[in-house]
């Protein structure tokens, strides 16, 4: 037995509790075997170093062993445990997805006294201070990070299903919001409005403003909304435009009607 | 700036590649080799890693060899035989079985095949 000191004792005791750990869940190894192999192994490669063994002594010939975690073969570990070391020590971009689609699946369970639809009207729901509206955003911005690191955005593979989910949600808000806030107040009566004609007025106004910006920097859309919106091109905006003149017009009409 | 960035990013891609097609090679190739180390032979689990470890690129983490080593004992391709040792406790010494015999000689034959094959293609 080699002697050792009160910190290469408690790092090694760990060493062999990860083995342990780590082992057990393979049917193909005798853990026992493999845990018995690695402390000769230890014991040989510390054969004529001066005792009690420090812990860097130690830690070097642990190095060399590596971690357990990488001696498991892949097909033995289960579902879940391989979420768990994807979490851990996985890919970067594979763990933000999870990350993502985690956090995502947290806002829909904080949120249950909620229909499944209402986590679409987030803008609204923000103003209550809900904490679903956290985790949205968290999952979110998780989800935009995976987008940035991917190698290909084109060629996301699985990881689409643990990202799109958070991005659609919180585009689709992002789209009510951006068309429905200039007649929302009118819609809850915000405004004592003199002019029942007057939300054509507003919607038209901010939908050639909107349609105007969109044709100067139509890069904005594609950004803002990425990576759906890769196909947006200038003559889109004109469309907002038209409507929203269309809708002016519809004011004019009536009020001079 | 950009440009610089771009060429570090390619550079990541390019070992994360490589690590991934190594990291497959290894897996298939420890097999095989530790199986080759003790043909003949019985080595104690120790030595088959100091044998092992000699060779450029093969043993990553020695750590690996063990878990190999007692997976091709469930399987039936090696046996172990408990040996006095001057230093210390008895030691368990792997060698093949006449199963563990077949199947190395199969997987060697497969091996050549494939470096042939490869060599060929790189006009050797």
């Amino acid at each position: 037995m080699i002697n050792l000191t009160d910190n290469a004792q408690k790092h090694m005791d760990n060493y062999l509790q990860q083995v342990r750990d780590c082992l057990k869940v393979c049917s193909s190894i005798d853990a026992d075997e493999v845990e018995q192999n690695i402390k000769e192994h230890i014991e040989s490669e510390l054969q004529g170093s001066s005792e009690p063994i420090s812990y860097d002594v130690l830690e070097a010939v642990l190095k060399k062993l590596g971690s357990p975690q990488q001696w498991v073969p892949e097909e033995e570990i289960s579902w879940w445990r391989k979420i768990i070391l994807r979490l851990r020590k996985g890919p970067e971009d594979w763990r933000l997805a999870y990350i993502s689609f985690g956090l995502f699946l947290l806002s829909f369970l904080v949120g249950k006294q909620m229909p499944f639809f209402a986590v679409f009207l987030w803008p609204i729901i923000i103003l209550r201070g809900t904490s679903t509206v956290v985790f949205l955003f968290g999952s979110f911005l998780a989800a935009r990070a995976a987008l940035a690191v991917a190698p290909d955005r084109n060629k996301l593979g699985g990881q689409k299903w643990l990202l799109y989910p958070p991005l659609i949600v919180v585009y689709a808000g992002l789209v009510i919001l951006m068309i429905g806030w200039p007649i929302a107040p009118f819609r809850l009566d915000v405004y004592k409005c003199p002019l029942s004609e007057t939300p054509f007025l507003v919607m038209g106004l901010w939908l050639v403003l909107l349609g105007i910006t969109f044709c100067i920097w139509p890069k904005l859309v594609r950004a803002i909304f990425s990576p759906f919106a890769d196909w947006w091109k200038r003559i889109y905006a004109v469309t907002l435009i038209v409507a929203g003149a269309a809708l002016f017009l519809a004011f004019l009409r009536d009020y001079y009607g | 700036m950009t440009g610089i960035l771009q060429c570090h990013i390619l550079t990541i891609m390019d070992n994360r590649f490589f690590d991934n097609w190594s990291t497959q090679l290894r897996k298939g190739m420890l097999e095989l080799c530790v199986l080759n180390a003790i043909k003949g032979t019985s080595l104690y689990g120790y030595d088959i890693v100091r044998k092992l470890r000699d060779i450029k690129g093969l043993v990553i983490s020695e750590g690996t060899i063990y878990p190999i080593l007692s997976r091709l004992k469930r399987e039936g391709f090696v046996q172990t035989t408990l040996k006095e040792s001057t230093e210390g406790p008895a030691r368990k010494y792997y060698e093949l079985t006449s199963k563990g015999e077949k199947m190395l000689s199969q997987m060697n034959d497969y091996w050549r095949d494939i470096k042939t094959g490869t060599d060929m293609l790189k006009g050797e």
